[in-house]
């Protein structure tokens, strides 16, 4: 903590957003004027030189002889609902209405509320502040003369690319539907898979300048109150001008900055948000970001595919294993090979040292910087292929497996059992369903890659003691990052049942840890009569 | 639920307690029991567990008393302030020194197996560096590696030695019980402390979430570690017999060594095994670095334990440093070996005792 202690000190001075208008948290101070001009004037200084500001002053009534105000920002609104249910009910519908002055004098404010606007999402704010968001958020407001408030019109309405199919997290079998960026396209993409009142979309908005919109969904009656609360806490805790993508949360509220495994999970799928959700997990929804963040997240969510449970339960139990060797093989070969190779030939038996030392014989470097090398080259290749339009991008993958793999073999730079290494590296780090989790293990590779040329098979084995420490040593929201592999007797070793192999769903009748302890059930076989 | 208090659950402790009685004894005992008792010397480790469970019993009723307290604090009520004080710094140094010579050994088999051209300061300091890594992240995160790492050592060590059987040949037991009734007693009596991780257990009463499973914990821990340790003596007898295996300085290695398993391409795969060997000689080592941490974080009331790691690293390095090789780290240990017992079973026993008479602590409940 020390270094966070420190930047806490050194960021501690307030920013320096404070003006006539504005408070520290960039928050407008000025009140709303019962005054129309005074409220205009103050508005069009807020907006000088915005060129997407659209507003207009107009007169009601028969004898236009009260003024009333709309604004908004171009093309984030629906043009269609402003023009027919707000400027033909004010500007044309009104004056058919038998003027009644006397009556409508006093109570103006509420004849246009109540009788003058053909839609059913208003609402009233009474200061500028909100108004002004509002503004920008892409609703429309009306402000009418002689009155402090201001009416908030919904007309949200801006260019988004809709639900597309998914690019990452594919399946073969399962829904195709992918979140988007729109935030309440991606609540109803949940809402649509949970059709319970008991589904709560709790919205907040971060970010002084983006005043971002963020909704923490959960189900009220699953989720545990202390997880609940430690993540408002943590969402309070900090002030930050712009949050560009869920990432941004990610990175604020997770316990351990310096780890290099991710430790609040993100995804892609609706159905995962849902099934995070159903087992009591949170899910936040940031606006502008197509990745949900859950929470809590153990290394076992990791290692889950939405497909392990729509596809036949012994298959998916297989390809779980798969993975986790996959993910051991990921971090642990390339270490192991030098350890074996440099220090303990050997342990290898005796035709393999034949083979592989004849296959070194010309190659001038040690093993490490063999391996390092290709390591390299395929961090650089992987790199290249990934900023890269799609059709270039096969090309490069072409270009470096046949140039850098056979030619650097055929120059004799590197030998050919260490392109396997490397080759099965990559291949078993692209096993793993989650990206963020194997960025994490490609980092602890170079880790043991070091441990094991300094100290052989027992540099291998401190290295991966080290990795080992620090996993069991990191927490996400408080339940162990290594949960159910470990402590999972807390539980009496249910969610076992959904870690190396998914057992049948009837058998996975409990809910996991992160639901409340009376909730757990949620599975059982009728009863005859029933 | 989970709590940020560093409490850990019975299971855990059991594995963490079965860890460091293992790794104590794994190499050298079925030498010792041999050299104790010939042919009989695993009916001596029989007897040997059987002690050790006694004062586990003993340690355990000792602690159950004093569930909020370690023994620093229980000490210095049941004796007095500085009685409690000095036996808490004897406790230390003894802690101390134990784990200096047992990173001493480590560093030998390491160097003599692993690793012949590396200067034994290297591994012993990198042992040490990772051990105390593992003590600042606190007594919870030890848990939670002794489970995993429970599996890791203990599943192919049983594996092997199944596959070891179709070696063994046991005509080499026989003939039984030629030991004198004395003799034997006296031999488990040596024998037994082997466990001396079981006084580590006079220190975890405030980490145990349910203290009154404590007693089941031991018997369980030990149990198990003496029937695995029993098993490997006997095996190793019955592959080696008595005269090979008094002439082995770490006859479960060779053992390890022999094994032929079906279809494994892995050569000297002795290697392979004393991976699991350190990584439970870790847990012991990590162990008595946290405990005597722990005890100077009692004594002098500060708070932050990570901290307090670090100076004990140097310590404990020149301590391991200061036989000049493995077999003058084996005499040191057989000099000092009087002095386990004390806190194993005299220490105990006279605090039970007075707390008993005093009527301190909370008594057990039937």
């Amino acid at each position: 903590m020390g270094i966070k202690d420190w930047f806490k000190n050194k960021t501690e001075r307030k920013e320096q957003w404070e003006d006539a208008f504005h408070d520290e948290d960039n928050k407008i101070t000025i009140p709303l004027s019962k005054k129309l001009d005074e409220n205009i004037k103050n508005l069009e200084i807020l907006f000088q030189d915005c060129g997407d500001f659209v507003r207009r002053k107009f007169p009601v009534g028969v004898n236009k002889e009260i003024n009333v105000f709309i604004a908004y920002i171009d093309l984030m609104i629906d043009r269609r609902i402003i023009e027919e249910s707000l400027l033909e009910q004010l500007i044309v519908q009104i004056r058919s209405v038998p003027p009644q002055m006397d009556r409508i004098k006093t109570s103006i404010y509420e004849f246009i509320r109540d009788g003058g606007l053909a839609t059913a999402d208003i609402k009233e704010v009474e200061s500028l502040d909100e108004a002004v968001l509002a503004i920008l958020s892409g609703d429309t407001i009306l402000i009418i003369d002689g009155y402090a408030k201001v009416i908030v019109i919904s007309t949200k309405g801006w260019p988004n690319r809709g639900i597309q199919e998914l690019d990452s997290e594919v399946v073969i079998r399962g829904s195709k539907e992918g979140f988007t960026e729109a935030l309440r396209m991606n609540t109803v993409l949940i809402r649509r898979r949970i059709r319970d009142t008991k589904l709560k979309v709790k919205q907040l908005q971060i970010g002084t300048r983006s005043r971002t919109d963020i909704a923490i969904m959960y189900l009220d009656d699953i989720v545990r109150k202390d997880i609940l609360e430690d993540l408002e806490k943590r969402l309070d805790s900090f002030k930050i001008d712009s949050i560009l993508d869920s990432s941004y949360i990610e990175e604020l509220i997770q316990q351990d900055w310096m780890s290099p495994f991710p430790q609040i999970q993100a995804t892609q799928r609706p159905d995962k948000a849902a099934s995070a959700i159903l087992e009591g997990r949170i899910a936040i929804v940031v606006d502008n970001s197509p990745f949900v963040l859950l929470i809590p997240s153990t290394i076992n969510n990791f290692f889950q595919s939405s497909e392990d449970y729509y596809d036949r339960w012994t298959i998916m139990s297989f390809t779980r294993l798969i993975r986790f060797i996959a993910a051991f093989f990921s971090v642990g070969i390339p270490g192991f090979y030098i350890a074996l190779t440099d220090y303990h030939p050997s342990m290898i038996p005796t035709p393999l040292t034949m083979a592989i030392a004849a296959s070194r014989e010309q190659v001038p470097f040690p093993t490490v910087v063999e391996v390092v090398l290709m390591e390299l080259a395929f961090e650089l290749l992987r790199e290249a292929g990934t900023r890269l339009p799609g059709p270039i991008g096969s090309t490069i993958g072409i270009v470096g497996g046949i140039i850098i793999g056979q030619a650097a073999v055929e120059a004799k730079i590197v030998s050919p059992v260490v392109v396997i290494i490397v080759a099965v590296t990559a291949i078993s780090s692209f096993a793993i369903p989650d990206n963020s989790l194997t960025v994490g293990f490609r980092i602890v590779k170079y880790l043991i890659i070091a441990t094991s040329a300094i100290l052989g098979l027992y540099g291998f084995l401190l290295g991966i003691l080290i990795v080992l420490i620090h996993l069991v040593s990191l927490k996400s929201f408080n339940i162990p990052y290594l949960y159910p592999y470990v402590s999972a007797g807390i539980t009496g070793y249910n969610d076992l049942k959904d870690s190396i192999f998914r057992l049948p769903l009837f058998m996975m009748y409990k809910r996991p840890v992160y639901s409340r302890h009376e909730q757990r059930i949620r599975f059982r076989m009728k009863k005859k009569n029933e | 639920m989970f709590s940020k208090n560093e409490k850990i659950c019975i299971r855990q402790l059991e594995s963490l307690l079965i860890l460091d009685l293992y790794s104590r004894g794994v190499l050298f005992l079925p030498r010792l029991a041999v050299e104790a008792a010939n042919q009989d010397g695993w009916i001596c480790l029989i007897g040997a567990t059987i002690l050790a469970a006694f004062y586990g019993f003993i340690i355990t009723r000792l602690v159950r008393r004093f569930p909020n307290d370690t023994f620093v604090e229980f000490s210095a009520k049941i004796l007095s302030k500085p009685v409690g004080m000095v036996l808490s710094l004897l406790f230390f140094v003894k802690l101390i020194i134990f784990a200096a010579f047992e990173l001493r050994i480590f560093g030998e088999v390491v160097k003599q197996i692993l690793l012949p051209q590396t200067p034994i300061e290297v591994i012993i300091a990198s042992m040490l560096l990772i051990a105390s890594y593992l003590v600042r992240k606190g007594f919870e995160a030890r848990a939670r590696l002794g489970e995993i790492l429970f599996f890791i050592v203990f599943i192919p060590l049983i594996s092997v030695l199944i596959f070891v059987l179709p070696d063994a040949d046991f005509g080499n037991l026989q003939p039984f019980l030629t030991t004198s009734f004395t003799h034997f007693l006296k031999s488990s009596y040596d024998l037994s402390l082997t466990y001396i991780a079981i006084e580590l257990l006079l220190l975890v009463g405030p980490f145990i979430n349910d203290y009154r499973k404590l007693e089941k914990a031991s018997v369980i821990s030990i149990f198990f570690v003496g029937i695995l340790n029993v098993i490997s003596a006997i095996i190793v007898l019955a592959v080696f017999g008595v005269v090979q295996t008094k002439r082995q300085l770490l006859p479960f290695m060779v053992l390890m060594g022999i094994v032929e398993i079906p279809g494994a391409f892995i050569e000297r795969q002795e290697i392979l095994m004393i991976i699991f060997w350190i990584l439970s000689d870790f847990s012991f080592i990590n162990a008595s670095l946290y405990f005597s941490s722990l005890i100077i974080k009692r004594v002098s009331k500060i708070e932050d334990q990570g901290f307090l790691v670090l100076p004990l690293v140097p310590i404990v390095y020149l301590i391991s440093l200061f036989p000049d090789n493995i077999v003058q780290t084996t005499d040191w240990i057989l000099v000092l070996r009087s002095f386990r017992i004390l806190f194993m079973f005299f220490i105990p026993l006279v605090l039970l005792l007075v707390a008993r008479l005093r009527k301190l602590g909370e008594t057990v409940e039937k």
